[in-house]
């Protein structure tokens, strides 16, 4: 294993997360003064559910922290941010985030059967995730203006009005119920799939792939029973099943930071990758001179392995392997292993074995 | 006794049939890992099959930026997570050894994984099971690394940046010259 | 572990893995004549096939397979595979039922028979299926039909090791040791045969040798893989394989590393030979063949000097006009410094298609009766006669060979079933094949894909893959083995023995033809092969289940066969002595002229098999080898100012196809090589030569005399 530190100041990363932590909860704090019209509005029955999300905020803030301290991880944020400054990258960032997040084409791509599930899950979770929040923080509340009539109020302002027992009203007040059932679906597919499957998903583990979809399922079933109990059951039940829903959610937002939850706030930095790909100069391989990346991104691999000790250099000259394309970098290591010259064509040199398994500038030069 | 994989290239034929016998193992997708190179086009038909080289210290991990590589307690290095990659290509070119792909499509690093699922049974990955010449062996770690048949490489040593890794390439003899023709000072390349 | 005769194979301590739901079925390859074990991965549901696991334990292989083996089961759910019957109408071929075809066959047999004579229906067989199936087509033919017009794709390929082997050492078991030996042999002599690509698994057991110090020579015109690694490579050119032999021999008589104890015992006609090589000094074959002097002298010290070795060699020295002479002329090597009937020392020829070794064996050669008995010997006619329960007199006499047979069509041939072939890739002259095929009053045609040569036919009928039927094939070494196939038959198709059977019940000769399984025809088999040279009477399927396969000859049930031929050196002749033969170099039938000043030689690749019928539809192979080419050597190209991957147009005296240039130093700088494996505008056989070995009649595939044109593109005339 790698064991040098990622940065040479052992305590950049308390710092760095006080700092964060300390900036994340002067929003929340503010949000939700605004949000509650200066503490007017409290559902007290959230009061468990708004320290739970507070403490997942933190949480989450020290996990992004840390991940963005990792060299690749903080270069290829700083290109896309650069790059989303003009015209192009903008477009292309609105692009992909239709593409990659909104329809999920790269899931449809490795099987239509998991995009249907995955569509049914996240957007489930996304959508069960804005309610969530927005009512915990009170971002958002509904006030009784009229006998028959609610007024949504975000943050502190009247947006619409609309009848009590209206179409949209429904839509609105079951909205958990609606994105319950969706995961319900999405995690029954996961789960008939991790059974069916579970000879050809070699690295599947009970912790990391099962656990989470019987906490999904519980979430939005605990969360429907409520409101089957208040509906039909004339509200048996409703307390130990509040309480459950409870305990479940809480659960949740504590383990989102540390588990395959995780990868949601990843697939941010994922947005940013076709067009860091697309608008770079392209770069030729020094042996056999095909374009095989662009040279901004050549540069970055090779800055990120620099931090963490591990480059790899062609010895006697200013290459590394990553200035060669994948084939070549095969190749060039079986010729120079049985004492041929190694020509890169494009740079115009000839290496040989510098005798340790490397490559070198051939003595003598030629 | 962990075992590795052991390419003694000196014996390929360049006939692909681990190419093809990797997308038989049944957690690859049906998308080969391994590869196939010719080492001379034009001059000979020399040629070496490329597994994954399974460093102890892995560069395509490293240069990962949202860690979806991860290293079995085996110290096989795996496929990026699937949830996790996001098809950046940083492992491809971090590689030393240039052995990672990414499906553009898909959106998805995959690489050798031993054959997790052979392996983990204790029976040879499928390449080592159907090279027809022997250039692909599954043997002992330790064996292979402290007693070799002939000159191995494990241990490379770049601008002193020293990567060791768990698969182990033989050497071609070239003392008899019976590899190849090689008139004057070597087949160039 | 496993039988005593197994003990120095390359099987591997591992099992197979069984998978939930699934069945695993160990059978063999259905590709070249090594045979090698597989497992076959079956959904036990509803039986499709899901893929290939290592046969570990199989001695042959030990469980590695080539890329063609690895993903050969990827014909079995093929879309393109033949799943129901069809007749040719208003020139179109449209699906049909069973007895539609079968009624208008059985009709067009009849009519042709009674019109133009018995002989006037032949069958060209193949080499690829089971012993049960070959021996039944030469049953079928000779009393079901009553023609003397059988022979098979054999005739290509295997033909010229067997006349040779039989005049040289009086039987023809395609290695008279087994594929174990290999490894003890202290020389191997490989001539004439791309190994690395063509068997590449008998890498494992050269490698086992070179592992013991055991030196390499190779003869070949390429530098192929298995040339790179030798220590001698002897690049001859094409056609001269009896003179490179000669200068050998010539080069150990003159320095004495024969064996002149055994010569004296065991051998007859060295005095012969003496006189003869006299003229082949190593400057006058270093002339005739283009290999350099020290590389001929320092080969013939390595072969001289070893206590063991052998010689092995393939189709590059037997397809040729003068095969037989080429192939008794190494095994000569081998007589004269007395390396045979130990372990390690013998001769071997590399059996090219599945069966190539059974498939000669059992009677659908035209000159011969099961068991190896000749079809014109009084005594075995009588014998086999016995066996098939009717008069001597019902057997007719040796028919037209392989490419003689295809020539007759539309002659003396009107009507034709072709079963496990596709003549019109493989066949010298393809242009020409095509329009004897079109003549036919008749052409029915046995498949499980639509062949080139099935899409000329007027009824094809849909048979199983390997996998699909049981039964026995006889490998590279002599070893009878099982194929195991799965209990199915997808859409209408139907094993092919079941289907000859019945064409015979409906002929009304039902009553010779009462077969329910293989295992029915294999007892027959085993019968009728007793007392012959190749005596499967001992072998039973449940044998060759308990040992891995048996060796034949194995003539009584005591019996567990032969692996190694001759330990008590005895050869099969009369007086027990092995005839040393003697020849003069000769060259190929068609010489380089002015006109057509370069060789043409071609030749296999590894991921493709044959006719290429299959293996062509394997997307796996067919991505790693799309399309034939040119191997062109760089000097070569120059001088028509060809580049790597410009087409070029190649050209014999029968006709001319347009190929990419592979420019490669691999190849000899007077020799052009194309592979065989494409059809119609692809093929390459377009060009050659169709002359036949006057004893194997063979034709001659290995040379033929070319012109090269470099293509001006209009494209580039405009631009001056």
């Amino acid at each position: 294993m790698n064991f040098y530190p990622y940065e040479e100041d052992s305590l950049l990363f308390s710092k760095k997360s006080a700092r964060n932590v300390f900036i994340v909860l002067v929003i929340l704090f503010f949000s939700v003064y605004i949000g509650s019209e200066q503490f007017g509005y409290f559902d007290m029955a959230l009061y468990g559910y708004l320290w739970a999300t507070v403490l997942c905020f933190v949480l989450l803030t020290i996990r992004i922290t840390s991940w963005t301290l990792r060299p690749p991880t903080r270069r290829l944020w700083k290109q896309g941010f650069k790059m989303m400054f003009s015209a192009k990258g903008l477009t292309f960032v609105f692009k992909t985030l239709y593409t990659n997040i909104g329809e999920q084409r790269f899931i449809r791509n490795r099987s239509v059967y998991r995009w249907a599930q995955h569509m049914f899950i996240s957007w489930g979770v996304i959508f069960s995730f804005a309610i969530t929040f927005s009512l915990v923080l009170n971002w958002l509340h509904f006030e009784l203006v009229e006998p028959k009539t609610y007024a949504a109020v975000v943050f502190g302002i009247p947006m619409f009005r609309m009848g009590v027992d209206s179409p949209l009203a429904i839509a609105i007040y079951h909205g958990l119920n609606w994105t319950g059932i969706a995961v319900i679906i999405g995690c029954g597919m996961a789960l008939y799939r991790r059974v069916t499957d579970e000879k050809k998903i070699v690295e599947q583990s009970k912790e990391y792939d099962f656990f989470p979809l019987f906490l999904l399922i519980a979430i939005s079933i605990t969360g429907s029973l409520l409101t089957v109990s208040a509906l039909w059951m004339e509200g048996a039940f409703y307390l130990g099943i509040a309480l459950a829903h409870q305990i479940t959610v809480i659960v949740f937002l504590l383990y989102f930071p540390f588990s395959k939850f995780w990868h949601l706030p990843l697939r941010f930095l994922a947005v940013i990758v076709p067009m860091y790909h697309a608008m770079g100069e392209q770069k030729e391989c020094a042996r056999c001179g095909i374009e095989y990346a662009t040279a901004t991104q050549i540069k970055d691999v090779q800055l990120a392995l620099e931090k963490r000790h591990l480059s790899v250099p062609i010895d006697h000259t200013t290459l590394h392997f990553s200035d060669l394309c994948s084939e070549c970098r095969r190749v060039s290591h079986r010729l120079g292993a049985y004492g041929a010259k190694v020509h890169f064509r494009k740079a115009n040199l000839v290496l040989e074995s510098n005798q340790k398994n490397g490559l070198q500038l051939k003595k003598g030069g030629d | 006794m962990a075992k590795v994989l052991y390419i003694d290239y000196e014996r390929c034929i360049g006939c692909r049939a681990c190419v093809i016998g990797c997308e038989e193992c049944s957690g690859h997708d049906h998308l080969s890992r391994m590869f196939v190179d010719e080492l001379n086009p034009g001059e000979t038909v020399a040629a070496s099959p490329t597994p994954c080289m399974h460093c102890v210290t892995p560069a395509c991990a490293e240069s990962c930026p949202v860690q979806a590589i991860a290293i079995a307690d085996d110290g096989t290095v795996l496929s990026a997570s699937l949830e996790k990659c996001i098809g950046c290509k940083n492992c491809t070119y971090a590689c030393p050894f240039g052995i990672p792909r990414v499906d553009d499509v898909k959106k998805v690093m995959y690489k050798c994984d031993m054959c997790y699922d052979r392996t983990s049974k204790g029976r040879p990955p499928m390449c080592a099971s159907v090279c027809p010449t022997d250039t692909i062996r599954f043997v002992d770690e330790h064996e292979i690394k402290a007693e070799p048949p002939k000159e191995v490489q494990f241990k490379w040593d770049f601008g002193g940046t020293v990567i060791e890794t768990r698969t182990v390439i033989g050497m071609p003899d070239t003392e008899t010259n019976r590899y190849g023709f090689r008139e004057g000072d070597g087949v160039q390349s | 572990m496993g039988h005593a005769q197994n003990k120095d194979y390359s099987q591997r301590d591992y099992d197979a893995i069984l998978r939930d739901g699934e069945e695993l079925i160990s059978t063999h390859c259905c590709f070249c004549g090594m045979q090698c074990g597989m497992n076959i991965r079956v959904n036990k549901e509803d039986k499709s096939v899901l893929g290939v696991e290592p046969r570990y334990d199989f001695p042959m292989n030990g469980g590695r397979l080539c890329p063609k083996g690895v993903s050969a089961y990827r014909q079995a759910e093929h879309v393109e595979r033949l799943k129901h019957p069809l007749i040719r109408k208003n020139g179109k071929l449209e699906q049909a039922t069973w007895d539609e075809a079968m009624d208008l066959i059985v009709s067009k047999i009849q009519e042709i028979q009674g019109k133009y004579g018995k002989d006037a229906f032949g069958i060209y067989s193949g080499s690829s299926m089971t012993n049960e199936k070959c021996y039944l087509m030469g049953k079928f033919a000779r009393i079901g039909l009553g023609t003397k017009n059988i022979d098979y794709n054999g005739r290509y390929c295997m033909s010229s090791a067997s006349v040779g082997f039989n005049q040289s050492i009086g039987i023809d078991r395609g290695s008279t040791n087994p594929w174990s030996d290999i490894k003890f042999a202290d020389v191997l002599l490989i001539a004439g045969s791309n190994t690395a690509e063509c068997h590449p698994l008998s890498m494992p057991y050269i490698w086992g040798a070179r592992d013991r110090g055991a030196k390499l020579i190779v003869v070949d015109p390429r530098q192929t893989k298995t040339a790179l690694v030798a220590d001698v490579h002897l690049d001859i050119r094409p056609g001269t394989d009896v003179a490179i032999a000669n200068g050998l021999l010539h080069v150990m008589i003159e320095e004495d590393l024969v064996d002149h104890d055994f010569i004296h015992n065991r051998t007859t006609g060295y005095e012969e030979l003496k006189e003869l090589v006299k003229k082949y000094t190593p400057a006058h074959v270093s002339e005739i063949t283009g290999v350099a002097v020290d590389k001929i002298i320092t080969a013939a010290r390595l072969f001289g000097q070893a206590k063991t070795g052998m010689t092995m060699f393939a189709r590059g020295v037997e397809q040729h006009a003068t095969g037989t002479d080429s192939v008794s002329n190494y095994v000569n090597l081998c007589l004269v410094t007395g390396k045979m009937g130990k372990k390690g020392s013998g001769v071997a020829t590399f059996t090219g298609q599945g069966n190539g070794q059974g498939g000669r064996e059992h009677g659908q050669k035209t000159d011969q009766l099961p068991g190896f008995r000749k079809i014109t010997d009084p005594k075995a006619r009588e014998y086999i006669a016995g066996v098939w329960g009717v008069d001597e007199s019902e057997i007719p006499g040796p028919g037209l060979s392989a490419f003689e047979m295809l020539q007759a069509l539309g002659k003396e041939i009107k009507g034709l079933l072709l079963i496990c072939s596709n003549p019109i890739v493989s066949s010298p002259t393809v242009g020409d094949v095509g329009e004897y095929l079109k003549s036919l009053d008749f052409f029915v045609c046995m498949d499980f894909f639509l062949s080139e040569s099935a899409e000329l036919a007027d009824v094809v009928l849909p048979s199983t893959v390997w996998i699909e039927d049981n039964g026995t094939m006889t490998n590279v070494e002599g070893r009878v083995l099982r194929v195991k196939g799965i209990d199915r038959t997808p859409g209408e198709t139907k094993r092919d023995w079941k289907v000859i059977c019945e064409i015979a019940e409906r002929l009304g000769r039902g009553q010779y033809f009462q077969f329910n399984s293989p295992e029915d025809i294999f007892n027959e088999l085993r019968v009728a092969s007793k007392g012959g040279t190749a005596d499967y009477y001992g072998i039973t399927y449940e044998k060759l289940d308990k040992m891995q396969g048996v060796f034949w000859p194995c003539p009584t049930e005591e019996s567990e066969g032969l692996p190694r031929l001759f330990e008590d050196l005895k050869f099969n002749f009369p007086d027990g002595k092995a005839r040393i033969l003697a020849f003069e170099h000769k060259g190929p039938n068609e010489k380089t002229s002015k006109e057509y000043p370069i060789i043409l030689s071609t030749g296999r690749v590894v991921f493709h098999y044959l006719s290429g019928n299959q293996t062509r539809r394997i997307e796996a192979l067919r991505n790693l080898c799309p399309d034939p080419y040119v191997e062109i050597h760089p000097n070569l190209a120059k001088k028509y100012n060809i580049e790597h991957g410009e087409p070029i147009k190649i050209s014999s005296p029968r006709g001319s196809i347009e190929l990419p240039a592979r420019v490669t130093k691999i190849t000899r700088e007077d020799m052009v090589f194309v592979p065989y494996h494409w059809g119609k505008s692809l093929a390459i056989n377009h060009l050659t030569n169709p002359a036949l070995e006057p004893k194997s009649k063979i034709p001659e595939f290995k040379v033929c005399a070319v012109k090269l044109e470099k293509i001006v593109s209009h494209a580039g005339e405009k631009h001056g």
